[in-house]
């Protein structure tokens, strides 16, 4: 028999989810707790084989209780439930060591897939979120491989510091402030990540941005 | 700065126009030996800090041991700190706030009121916070005020306002202390009118008043009416003070100090309105004889320079001399050196109309030296207050300067110029004097433009800033209604959509037969459109994730969901965003941003952007960057870039600046830098 919490704190959702269990027999909704609070209670004493945790919840936010849950039980499988598909959201999730995700308006079958799926110890995400966390892991993957893009402005300055010459001068050059031209300089020294002129010259030769 | 008031009436017993809020949780009336019994009693614990806080005021206010005081309060502040208890470490600052204003040290008391400041909008809205908040406002306000900063100190005096009226509008008194401040600062900026209509605001409930402050109500309106030129109005108000006075419940020393300020101003409105000097001599007689029964030396010396003036009026010289020379020998005895000014200048003419050239000419000298000295004195005084300002200014980031550098600088330039003009009509109109003329209409044609000119640059000022003022609350407003909005979506409607379609997938799977019946079908579908609908909308209220997990994440959903799209890649690149903002910036920049790609997207045909956030301590610079078609910033087309003008707005609400560099067919970069506040 598979133990299954639900924390939500819509009465309805969670008796919707109850409904479309009641003829898997093997399953068995042993505790809907409608507060972070009522779940670690439950919790300090039980453990569930599957817990379906809403990240929205009125006292403690989901991603923390789903944290604070791992911290003590490393046996239970979480499934993740929410009305967004936020990409960020469901990394996180995944991060504080939810075993899977579902929206909440999912089908029938797919809520009863998700459950087998985390019990065979794999990872679920709902097709629809599958798509958003492959869409920012590919963004993620370019911006890691990539050096700092830098805007246009910043190519020019660095280009004229390069050539050796000072922000005033710099300045009077491109028609902005000394100030403008400051901000710009800091801003490329973080994202270059040096500590000085000569070494934010150095690395912007050897990354070949000038 | 030179303060200059021709003809005021100004009473130094209490501090007109000057008034400061304190918190009063405690009985004044306190035992210092059962205070000490509590603190010696008690260990770390919220009571230990309010007895240590009592001891303090006591030993401030009462028995004026400073360093003992300071010490208690100090020891009050460490234990609330330790403790986290967050009342206690308000009062604590308050109190010391209070006491460096009473010291005239600015710059310590600023501190003191900027940190609750930042403990008050940072933690919470509970009202004893919000209450301190409108009290370290109108405080602040005051030392502003006190140092003839009009224009701050009315910026933060609207600011209590606001919390005065929307969060304690029953709390007749302090909503009038905040009116009546905001009215004098109003005088002082020489828009009176805008005076009297703060002063009315109180209409409905002044009877509720406490009798103090009626009677400083009736020396603003006094003082207001008098500015426009209102006597009939002007002299109802000294009649309403006569009655006051009879009605009230007052001190015996509230009642004489009222009393004097009556005699002072009706002598004074007989004096110059009137010009009944036999009635004003009366009144002055009666304002010396409370003074001396005071034993206030400013006060007498100010009755003997006003029966002076008025034997001056009758052409009575020698007795004008008379008594002028009791006041000028009284204010030299107690280094008055605005009033000696005052007198001297009056003796001059007093000595030149008997006759006598010589002494005449003695004390334009005198009054001349004086003037020198009193200009020194106030430079230094300053130079002092700048000090401070600006020491505390690099804490606080000081808003307005920011945000109206511009109009204030040619303020400031009108104002120097005024400053000038004054100070050299004054030492001509001095020198005149010996020869033949008084003052030539030229010049005074001259101030009369300066002035008028000055008024509407104020007028402008004032206007700019009550714009800022109800544009922040209505952006702030905005979100919090889309925020409010987009939680009843999810949760409510949204989960019902949700429950909605469990049931269907039920109901499919319990009737098999369903999955061939179209009807059913159809209606699943719709459903399901509608559920994804309302995620949509709420979505684009508010994006969880921006709530949840902060800017940069939302803005990483944001930037890869518009590249998913393929027409255009936007990168996002931030540096020093590891900590979270607080909420209310994160939603602005997060909208800004949004607006900026939405143009992007909409306008600019662009295949690549860059949206860049650089944080440096309490520095962020945002800088969203395409490679589109740009636009001409001069001519933009109005309709076109409405959105510009929001994106505007939101910067300054945030106090940003923007830049927006667009070159056609190489495409347009928006830089926005932004001093984050303390409270950030």
């Amino acid at each position: 028999m598979i133990n299954i919490l639900i924390i939500d704190d819509h009465p309805l959702v969670a008796g919707g989810i109850e409904m479309m269990l009641k003829d898997e027999e093997h399953l068995n909704i042993i505790a809907c707790a409608k507060t972070a609070k009522e779940a670690l209670d439950f919790l300090a004493t039980n453990e569930p084989e599957i817990i379906l945790l809403d990240i929205s919840l009125p006292d403690i936010d989901g991603l923390q209780l789903c944290e604070l849950i791992r911290v003590k039980n490393k046996y239970s499988k979480i499934l993740g439930l929410t009305s967004t598909n936020d990409a960020s959201i469901i990394t996180q999730l995944l991060h504080r060591g939810a075993n899977g995700y579902l929206l909440k308006n999912m089908e029938r079958s797919e809520l009863i897939e998700a459950i087998d799926k985390v019990l065979d110890n794999k990872i679920f995400l709902s097709r629809a979120a599958n798509e958003k966390v492959l869409e920012q892991f590919s963004s993620v993957s370019t911006a890691l491989n990539n050096v700092p893009a830098l805007t246009r402005r910043e190519k020019e300055i660095l280009q004229l510091l390069e050539e050796g010459l000072n922000g005033p001068q710099i300045a009077e050059k491109l028609f902005l402030s000394p100030y403008t031209i400051e901000t710009h300089r800091k801003n490329l020294m973080q994202k270059l990540n040096a500590n000085s002129l000569v070494q934010l010259l150095n690395i912007a030769r050897n990354k070949k941005m000038i | 700065m030179i303060k200059y008031f021709p003809g005021s009436v100004k009473i130094l017993l209490f501090c007109y126009a000057l008034i400061f809020i304190n918190l009063d949780l405690y009985c004044q009336k306190i035992n210092e030996d059962s205070l000490l019994k509590i603190i010696r009693a008690t260990k770390y614990d919220t009571a230990k800090v309010d007895a240590l806080q009592a001891l303090a005021n006591y030993q401030l206010k009462h028995k004026m041991q400073d360093s003992a005081g300071m010490n208690t309060l100090q020891k009050a502040k460490t234990i609330a700190e330790k403790i986290n208890y967050q009342q206690g470490i308000i009062q604590t600052l308050l109190t010391t706030g209070n006491y460096y204003r009473s010291k005239n040290d600015w710059g310590k008391s600023m501190e003191a009121y900027n940190e609750i400041v930042r403990l008050c909008i940072s933690n919470g809205h509970d009202s004893l916070k919000q209450k301190s908040l409108m009290m370290a406002y109108n405080n602040l306000g005051g030392i502003y005020n006190f140092n003839g900063d009009f224009k701050n100190s009315l910026s933060y005096r609207l600011k209590a306002l606001e919390i005065v009226e929307k969060l304690m509008p029953e709390n007749f008194n302090n909503r009038a202390i905040v009116y009546l401040n905001i009215a004098s600062d109003y005088r002082q900026l020489k828009i009176a009118s805008k005076g009297i209509e703060y002063l009315n605001k109180t209409a409905s409930f002044f009877q509720q008043l406490s009798s103090r402050l009626k009677m400083e109500f009736y020396y603003e309106y006094y003082e207001n009416y008098i500015t426009t030129d209102s006597t009939e109005s002007a002299k109802k108000i000294l009649e309403d003070i006569k009655e006051g006075l009879e009605k009230f419940d007052l001190s015996k020393f509230q009642q004489k100090d009222y009393s004097l300020m009556l005699l002072k101003l009706s002598g004074n409105y007989e004096l110059k309105i009137q010009q009944n000097y036999n009635a004003a001599l009366q009144k002055f007689d009666t304002a010396f004889a409370i003074a001396t029964d005071l034993n206030n030396r400013s006060e007498i010396t100010e009755s003997l320079f006003n029966i002076g003036q008025t034997y001056l009026k009758k052409k009575m010289y020698p007795d004008a001399i008379n008594y002028l020379q009791k006041a000028y020998d009284s204010s030299v005895s107690q280094a008055l050196k605005n009033q000696s000014l005052k007198i001297a200048t009056s003796l001059a003419e007093a000595f030149k109309s008997a006759g006598k050239e010589d002494a005449a000419n003695t004390y334009l000298e005198k009054a001349l030296a004086l003037q020198n000295e009193i200009y020194d004195d106030e430079k230094t005084a300053e130079l002092n207050f700048l000090e401070a300002k600006y020491q505390y200014e690099r804490k606080e980031k000081e808003i307005t300067t920011l945000k109206l550098s511009n109009t204030e600088n040619q303020l400031a330039v009108l104002k120097r110029n005024r400053l000038l003009l004054i100070g050299g009509i004054t030492a001509s109109a001095l020198l005149l004097s010996l020869g033949l003329l008084y003052r030539s209409s030229q010049q005074k044609r001259i101030i009369a433009e300066k002035d008028k000119t000055l008024q509407q640059e104020q007028i402008k000022f004032l206007e700019r800033q009550q714009q800022l003022v109800s544009l922040q609350s209505m952006l702030n407003g905005q979100e919090t209604e889309r925020t409010r909005i987009a939680k009843d979506l999810h949760d409510g409607l949204g989960g019902l959509f949700s429950t909605v379609k469990m049931y269907f997938s039920t109901l499919q799977h319990e009737q098999e037969l369903l999955k061939s019946n179209s009807l059913f079908n159809k209606s699943y579908e719709l459903i399901d459109t509608a559920s994804e609908e309302v995620r949509r909308i709420a979505h684009n209220m508010m994006p969880e994730v921006l709530m949840k997990l902060g800017l940069t994440h939302a803005l990483q959903d944001m930037c890869s969901n518009i590249s998913a799209g393929k027409l255009l890649q936007v990168k996002l690149q931030s540096y020093g965003m590891e900590q979270r903002l607080n909420a209310s910036t994160e939603i602005m920049l997060y909208r800004i941003v949004q607006e900026l790609l939405n143009n992007t997207i909409k306008h600019a045909q662009a295949t690549e952007a860059i949206v860049q956030f650089n944080r440096e301590g309490q520095r962020l610079t945002v800088t969203v960057e395409d490679n589109g078609r740009g636009f001409n910033t001069l001519e933009a087309d109005e309709k076109k870039h409405a959105g510009l003008e929001t994106i505007k707005s939101r910067v300054t609400y945030l106090n940003g600046n923007i830049s927006i560099d667009s070159q056609q067919e190489i495409g347009t970069t928006v830089m926005m830098e932004f001093l984050l506040n303390g409270e950030v």
